[in-house]
């Protein structure tokens, strides 16, 4: 038996304080973890969920396996490479040289997630902080997101319970946490959320441009009125921008800018993308540094260019990629069928621990390790801290980031 | 999805007899609605409940009141199948904390036990004495009940 700490990598908090216990090569318990992070791990274990090595659904070795995947990609004449938000930065590293060696198209879930906002972050124009500095803050903004289902332990370990000025039973209020949403959600119900303005689909907009206005000292709506004036007693905000957010305002954040500008006047405000998959900020950052651009490149040619029509939503639906090298990704889960129909005919070849609808539609699936659990690394937490991932368990799969290796020595020209 | 709805005593009054025929013990309908609520009897302990007539409502109040469950002391039932595992009852809880910290500023390590820790993704009791409902004298906390995004924890006493 052994027990240890590990990082858990079922969602963009990664949290680093999980015990986990192991006898004989199998999980007896976990501590700390949330359910989603338990379920995610405790299913690892079990072999039905897992991949193997496959060649047009038979089973294979490693090599036969890798030579499949090298002979698909070479023959590739507008490859496209897309994911690696489940893959740790070195994997990332890998996947990036990789796509630059074959002149892919280079995308991940973050051109349809919270890209836009990363890639402000990672150019200076828009403020962001990491979970340490949240302490100074005295107010929390959860908009249009609910941490108690995409990242369950979010509020106990990093933002309002874990405050240094939290506390449940002090009379005055040094910390106060307001959640903007569509619906009443867990983190906007009632106990959790101190204020909660309720707001109808799509509206955002409509309710940042009242905000806007109410600075200016025009009369505005209610519910923008109650929301600036808890603005107005807060010198330091962090406002936790969720996928409801990003939407709603289709990736224009022009107006939200603009309200963050206007705050700017008497509060400082610090923005955090919500990310989902646990290393998104990390492709974002490791992209950034290799090319400049977060998401949506081309290598074609040697050179980089950058655009939207490089996104795999455009790519698919253009039918302009001939082959697609996805890495601890699932857009067949994730993507609607009148995009996937477009992919019918297409080889794919795909790097997953788990078997996913990806893996079942996958010409070439390559069984790779658990990152976390079964291989380590390092990643990066939404906040943008590297977090150093330690393998608690031994396995016999290679790690993403072996096979990506392997990859690139058999496609080196 | 939220919350769930605490049942107020005159609301699962509303679903008994109403006779007050004091077969169940209590002197009144009333007071055997506290008793639901607390846990301290159950639906079928009320013997015109399970006549035809009320049928309807024995399946309501076994709805709430049924099934298996175990009420410590402290008045705490614990539905683990609504739990997520946050956390957040454990963070809230100053007698979870592994920490004690005084106004000055001073943190001293806590040497009992904490009352809820987080295991295999579940809320779990490791020790019920440590909650501040069984101090002597009680202090009526409901720290945990009120945070709890998921309405997992309620206090019933
Ligand atoms: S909050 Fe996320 S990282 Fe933390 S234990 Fe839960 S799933 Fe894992
Ligand atoms: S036995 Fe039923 S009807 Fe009679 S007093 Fe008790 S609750 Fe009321
Ligand atoms: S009632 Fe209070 S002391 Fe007891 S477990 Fe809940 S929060 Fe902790
Ligand atoms: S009981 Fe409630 S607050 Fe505690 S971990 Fe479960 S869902 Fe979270």
């Amino acid at each position: 038996m052994s027990a240890g700490e590990m990082v858990c990598t079922a969602c963009s908090c990664l949290c680093d304080d999980i015990e986990i216990e192991i006898e004989n090569g199998r999980i007896v318990s976990m501590e700390k973890a949330c359910r989603k992070g338990t379920a995610f791990f405790f299913g690892s274990e079990n072999e039905r969920l897992r991949t193997v090595h496959l060649v047009d659904g038979k089973q294979v070795d490693t090599d036969q396996a890798l030579a499949a995947a090298a002979g698909l990609l070479s023959r590739a004449r507008r490859p496209l490479v897309f994911g690696m938000d489940n893959a740790s930065l070195e994997a990332q590293r890998q996947g990036i040289e990789l796509a630059r060696m074959l002149g892919a198209v280079l995308d991940d879930s973050s051109s349809f997630c919270q890209g836009k906002l990363t890639h402000d972050i990672l150019t200076g124009t828009l403020p962001s902080c990491t979970f340490d500095q949240i302490h100074d803050s005295d107010l929390i903004i959860y908009w249009g997101s609910n941490p108690h289902n995409a990242q369950p332990r979010h509020l106990s370990r990093f933002s309002l319970y874990a405050h240094r000025k939290y506390h449940e039973m002090g009379a005055t209020r040094y910390v106060t946490m307001a959640v903007v949403d569509v619906r009443e959600s867990e983190t906007a119900g009632a106990g959790v959320a101190h204020r909660f303005f309720r707001i109808l689909p799509g509206e955002d907009s409509n309710f940042i441009a009242a905000i806007i206005e109410g600075i200016k000292g025009n009369p505005v709506r209610k519910d923008a009125s109650g929301f600036l004036k808890l603005l107005k007693q807060s010198r330091h905000c962090v406002i936790f921008a969720g996928l409801g957010l990003t939407y709603s305002l289709d990736n224009d954040f022009s107006l939200f800018y603009e309200m963050l500008k206007h705050l700017g006047g008497w509060m400082k405000t610090f923005v955090i993308p919500m990310s989902g998959h646990y290393n998104v900020r990390g492709f974002n950052y490791s992209l950034y540094n290799a090319t400049g651009c977060v998401n949506k490149v081309n290598f074609a040619g040697g050179a980089v260019s950058h655009g939207d029509e490089f996104s795999l939503l455009e790519q698919v639906k253009n039918r302009a990629a001939d082959c697609l090298l996805i890495v601890g990704a699932d857009p067949f889960s994730s993507l609607p069928i009148s995009v996937l129909k477009h992919l019918d005919g297409v080889p794919l070849v795909t790097l997953d621990p788990f078997r996913t609808a990806t893996t079942e539609a996958s010409s070439v699936v390559l069984g790779v390790s658990l990152t976390g659990l079964e291989s380590g690394g390092t990643a990066m937490r939404m906040d943008g801290t590297t977090v150093t991932l330690m393998p608690a368990k031994w396995t016999d799969k290679q790690s993403d980031v072996q096979i990506l290796e392997r990859l690139k020595e058999l496609l080196r020209p | 999805m939220a919350k769930k709805d605490k049942l107020q005593p005159l609301q699962v009054f509303q679903y008994l007899p109403g006779t007050n025929c004091k077969k169940c013990g209590f002197l009144t309908c009333f007071a055997f609605a506290f008793a639901l609520i607390g846990r301290e009897k159950r639906p079928e302990d009320c013997p015109d409940l399970l006549t035809e007539q009320y049928i309807s409502a024995l399946d309501f109040l076994n709805g709430h009141f049924g099934g298996d469950f175990s009420v410590e002391k402290t008045g705490l039932l614990i539905d683990e199948e609504k739990c997520c595992g946050c956390g957040d009852c454990v963070a809230v809880c100053d007698k979870c904390q592994g920490t004690v910290m005084f106004g000055s500023g001073i943190v001293i390590p806590r040497n009992v036990p904490p009352v809820l820790k987080i295991v295999d993704g579940r809320v779990r009791v490791v020790e019920w004495e440590s909650c501040k409902r069984c101090m002597d004298p009680p202090e009526y906390c409901r720290v945990c009940e009120e945070r709890c995004p998921f309405g997992a924890l309620e206090l019933v006493r």
